[in-house]
C-alpha cells in the first residue's frame, strides 16, 4: 500500500479515527500491531509469515541473552540470531544473484527453481531493525522485551515497516508502550511533513523518473550530455523519493505520538563526503557506523586497519541495497572516496569549494547507482568523457517540454527550500496553527494540479 | 481554546474540500470540453447517432477513413487511443442505447506495446473522459493489474490532478480540424527521403521503444472487446491500416512483428482480419508521416474500403 494512493488514505484515516477514540494504551498499542500487520500482508499475505517467524525468533533468542548471566550463553545465543537473520536476508535477497554468479562461473549447472523468489519487501529494513534490538539486548543498552506483541509492533508500526526510518529499540519501544495524544498544533506540524513528502514524491521524484529511466534504460543510445542531465536528474530523483518517503513517515507516526528520528538532513548541501554520510540516510549509516564499524575496531588499531574497515562497511552497505554488482561499486566508490577525503585531510577542514568536489564525487556513484548493469555504468562513463554527440535519446518520449520545465521548477523549488529552511522554518512556525493548516491547504490543492499522479513505487521499497 | 483552534481547521478542511471540488469541475466541465473524445461525442449525439458503422482505435484510423466516402459510417478513433479505452467507450455507449451494426477496430504492429498503459498510469491525454462515465463495478474482476478503482475515483473526483497543463486551454487554440463525421484532414505529404526531423526514428522510438510489444493487458481487454462485439451481436473486423515502407522495414526488421502478426491471426477464425498494412507500399505521397495517411491517402482507402463492401 503505497503512501500516495487512495487506499492507503482510506486505511489511515479509518485507523486514526479508531486510534483516537480508544481509551486505554493497551487498546491503542493492538489497534496499530493489527494495522501494521495488514498494512504488510495487503501487499503479500505470505510473506506476513515470514514476518511474524523471523520476529519471534529474534524475540525469543533476545529473552534468552537477556536472561542468561554467562557471556558465552549469550554470545552463542547472538550468533545464533544473528545467522538467522543475515541467512533470511541471503536467501531471499542475495540468493539468485549469488545462483546467477555461480552458474556464470559453471560451480553450478542451472538456477533451481526454488531460490527464484519474491523479494519481501521491506526486507533488509525490518531485518536490521531487529538484528539491532538483538544486538543491543546483548550490549545490555536494553532490556529483553517480555510481550511479544509489543515486540512486534516495535518491528513492524506501519509508517516505517517498509522503507525505514531503520529505529533503534532504545528510541522507538517506549514510545510505542506510552502513546501520547498529539495536540491539535502538533497534527498541523505533522501534515505539514506529510505534505513536504508529497511534494517531494509527486511534485519531483516521479517527474525526474521519466527522464532518468528514458537516458539509463538506453545507455548505448544517450548522448553524452543527456547522461550528465539523467544523472543529475537521477541525484534528484533518490533523494526526493527516499527522503519524501521518510517525511511522510514522521508525519504520519506524529499523528500516534510517536516521533520518528531524522532520515535525511540536506545531505546536497554537506561539507565534504564524511558530513555526507551523516546526512544521507542517518538510520542506516548509524547503524553501520554502531553494529559494524565499531565491532570492526573502528580507527582505533592504526590509520591503515581504519580505512580498510571504511571499505568493508561501505561495500557491505552497498551490497545492501541490492543483489547487484553495481550497488557494490557504489560503495567501493563512497568508501574510497571517504579513504583519499582522510589522507588529504578533507574530512576536517574542507574549504568551500571542496562542497562542489563532494557533490561531484556523489553525483558520479549515483552513475553506478542506478545503472542496470556494470555494463550500462561504464557506457554512461564512457558517453559522458567522451561527450558523445547524437538526439536526446528517449529523454522525453513520455514527457512534454511542460514536465521538463517541471521537472527542472521542482529541482530549483528544493535547492532554494533547503538552503533558506531555517529562515523558512523559523518564519511558519510564528504563525497560528490556522494559518499554518491554511497554508498547508493550499500547498496541497497547488499540488494536486502539478504532482505526477503515476502510482510509482518508492525506489527504497526494492531493497 | 481548544475547540476554537479545532473548528478553525476544520474550516480550513471545508474550504479545501470546496476549492478542491471547484477545481474538478473547473477542469472537467470548462477546460476539458473541447478534447477530441468530447468533440467526437458532441457531433455523434447531434449529428450522427444513427450510423451503424462505426471505426474506432487511434491516429491511424482517425486519419485514414474519411466517413463522407463511406455511407453510414461515423469515425470515432481519437490519438493514442488502445483496446482498454476502446473497450470502455464501447460499453458507456452501449450502455446509452447506441447501437452499431459493424465496428472496425484498428490493429497495429504497436497496437500491444504498453505505451498505452503507461499513459493511462500516467492520467494523461483525456483518458478521465471515459473512466468518469464508467460505473466502478465495470472494473471487477479484472484480470490485470491495473489500479482500475483509482483511475476512476481520480477522473471522477480529481480530474484535475496532474492535469496543470491544460490551464493552457483557458487560451484560446486552433480547431482540431474534425469533419462532422470524426474525419481528421491532414493535407501535408511526407517526404521519405527529406525527413530532416527524423520523423521515422521518432514514430518509430514511441511505438516500440520503452516497453514490451505485447503487453498482457492491452490483449486482454482485445479479447474483451471481441467478447463484447459478439455477445452484443455486432459484426468486429480488425483493420491493419497502411503505413510507408520505410516505417514498415523498420518495423519488419527490428521488431516481433511475426509475434503480434500471429496474435492477431489468431483471431481471424472468430472475426475478420483485413489488412492493408501495404496498400500504398510504394506511394509515400499518400502518407503525412511515415505511418499515418494524409488526406489525399484517406480518399482513396475511404472509397476503397467502401468499394470492396466492407
Amino acid at each position: 500500500m503505497l503512501f500516495n494512493s487512495i487506499d492507503f488514505l482510506l486505511f489511515f484515516s479509518l485507523i486514526w479515527l479508531i486510534f483516537r477514540k480508544l481509551p486505554s494504551q493497551k487498546s491503542k498499542s493492538y489497534l496499530l500491531l493489527g494495522a501494521s500487520l495488514f498494512f504488510y500482508g495487503y501487499w503479500k499475505a505470505e510473506y506476513l509469515l515470514l514476518l511474524l517467524a523471523t520476529s519471534f525468533i529474534d524475540f525469543e533468542l533476545a529473552k534468552k541473552i537477556g536472561g542468561s548471566d554467562s557471556p558465552l550463553r549469550r554470545k552463542i545465543w547472538l550468533v545464533v540470531s544473528l545467522i538467522s537473520n543475515i541467512s533470511n536476508l541471503i536467501f531471499f535477497k542475495y540468493g539468485l544473484f549469488l545462483a546467477k554468479n555461480l552458474s556464470q562461473f559453471h560451480a553450478i549447472d542451472s538456477i533451481p527453481d526454488w531460490i527464484q523468489v519474491v523479494l519481501p519487501l521491506g526486507i533488509s529494513f525490518y531485518t536490521f531493525q531487529a538484528m539491532g534490538y538483538v544486538i543491543d539486548v546483548f550490549r545490555k543498552r536494553i532490556p529483553a522485551q517480555t510481550n511479544f506483541s509489543e515486540f512486534l509492533l516495535f518491528i513492524t508500526f506501519f509508517p516505517q515497516l517498509v522503507a525505514g526510518p531503520i529505529e533503534r529499540a532504545t528510541h522507538l519501544i517506549g514510545q510505542l508502550k506510552n502513546f501520547s495524544t498529539p495536540t491539535t498544533e502538533k497534527l498541523v506540524t505533522a501534515t505539514g511533513l506529510i505534505c513536504l513528502g508529497f511534494w517531494k514524491k509527486l511534485f519531483i521524484a516521479d517527474r525526474l523518473g521519466v527522464f532518468v529511466d528514458g537516458t539509463f534504460n538506453n545507455a548505448s543510445e544517450a548522448s553524452g550530455i543527456q547522461c550528465v542531465v539523467g544523472t543529475i536528474f537521477f541525484g534528484f530523483q533518490i533523494y526526493c523519493d527516499f527522503s519524501g518517503y521518510s517525511d511522510m513517515a514522521r508525519g504520519l507516526a506524529r499523528f500516534f505520538g510517536i516521533q520518528l528520528m531524522l532520515n535525511f538532513n540536506k545531505p546536497y548541501l554537506a561539507l565534504n563526503l564524511t558530513d555526507f554520510w551523516r546526512r544521507w540516510h542517518i538510520s542506516l549509516s548509524g547503524w553501520f557506523r554502531d553494529y559494524l564499524y565499531y565491532p570492526l575496531g573502528g580507527a582505533k588499531n592504526g590509520i591503515a586497519t581504519g580505512y580498510r574497515n571504511i571499505l568493508i562497511v561501505f561495500i557491505i552497505s552497498g551490497i545492501w541495497h541490492g543483489a547487484n554488482w553495481t550497488f557494490a561499486l557504489w560503495g567501493l566508490w563512497h568508501g574510497l572516496g571517504l579513504v583519499v577525503e582522510r589522507i588529504l585531510g578533507f574530512s576536517k577542514n574542507p574549504g568551500s569549494l571542496y562542497r562542489f568536489i563532494t557533490l561531484f564525487w556523489v553525483f558520479i556513484g549515483w552513475i553506478f547507482f542506478r545503472a542496470n548493469s556494470l555494463a550500462d555504468a561504464s557506457l554512461i562513463v564512457q558517453n559522458i568523457l567522451e561527450l558523445k554527440p547524437g538526439p536526446w535519446s528517449d529523454f522525453n518520449l513520455y514527457g512534454s517540454d511542460w514536465e521538463l520545465l517541471m521537472a527542472v521548477l521542482g529541482i530549483l523549488s528544493l535547492a532554494l527550500y533547503e538552503i533558506f529552511q531555517t529562515r523558512i522554518t523559523r518564519k511558519l512556525l510564528v504563525l497560528n496553527p490556522e494559518k499554518q493548516a491554511g497554508l498547508i491547504a493550499i500547498a496541497f490543492l497547488i499540488l494536486i494540479w502539478v504532482g505526477k499522479f503515476k502510482g510509482q513505487d518508492f525506489i527504497y521499497f526494492q531493497f | 481554546m481548544k475547540r476554537k483552534l479545532d473548528s478553525k481547521i476544520l474550516n480550513w478542511f471545508l474550504a479545501f474540500g470546496i476549492i478542491h471540488f471547484g477545481c474538478h469541475f473547473f477542469h472537467q466541465y470548462y477546460l476539458m470540453k473541447d478534447t477530441q473524445q468530447n468533440q467526437k461525442e458532441t457531433l455523434f449525439r447531434n449529428l450522427h447517432s444513427e450510423k451503424r458503422i462505426w471505426f474506432m482505435g487511434d491516429s491511424h484510423p482517425m486519419l485514414a477513413i474519411n466517413p463522407g466516402f463511406i455511407p453510414d459510417s461515423y469515425n470515432w478513433a481519437t490519438r493514442s487511443e488502445n483496446f482498454l479505452l476502446t473497450y470502455f467507450k464501447i460499453k458507456f455507449l452501449l450502455n446509452q442505447g447506441f447501437k452499431p451494426k459493424h465496428i472496425y477496430l484498428g490493429a497495429e504492429l504497436h497496437s500491444f506495446s504498453a505505451q498505452g498503459k503507461a499513459l493511462i498510469l500516467n492520467h494523461e491525454l483525456d483518458d478521465g473522459w471515459w473512466a468518469s462515465k464508467i460505473s466502478p463495478f465495470e472494473f471487477k474482476g479484472n484480470e490485470s493489474q491495473i489500479p482500475f478503482l483509482r483511475w476512476w475515483l481520480t477522473a471522477n473526483f480529481a480530474s484535475h490532478a496532474g492535469q496543470f497543463y491544460h490551464l493552457k486551454f483557458l487560451f484560446p487554440k486552433p480547431e482540431m480540424g474534425f469533419s462532422d463525421k470524426g474525419f481528421f484532414s491532414d493535407s501535408t505529404v511526407w517526404n521519405p527521403e527529406k525527413d530532416s526531423f527524423g520523423l521515422l526514428t521518432k514514430k518509430f522510438k514511441s511505438h516500440f521503444g520503452k516497453y514490451d510489444l505485447v503487453d498482457p493487458v492491452q490483449l486482454e481487454f482485445l479479447n474483451k472487446i471481441v467478447d463484447l462485439t459478439q455477445k452484443e451481436g455486432i459484426k468486429l473486423s480488425l483493420i491493419k491500416y497502411p503505413v510507408s515502407k520505410p516505417y514498415l522495414h523498420l518495423a519488419y526488421t527490428k521488431t516481433k512483428s511475426n509475434q503480434i502478426d500471429s496474435i492477431y491471426q489468431g483471431f481471424s477464425g472468430k472475426i475478420e482480419v483485413l489488412d492493408y498494412r501495404t496498400y500504398f507500399l510504394n506511394s509515400p505521397e499518400f502518407f503525412s508521416d511515415p505511418d499515418h495517411l494524409n488526406n489525399a491517402g484517406a480518399k482513396i482507402f475511404s472509397l476503397m474500403l467502401k468499394k470492396q463492401g466492407n
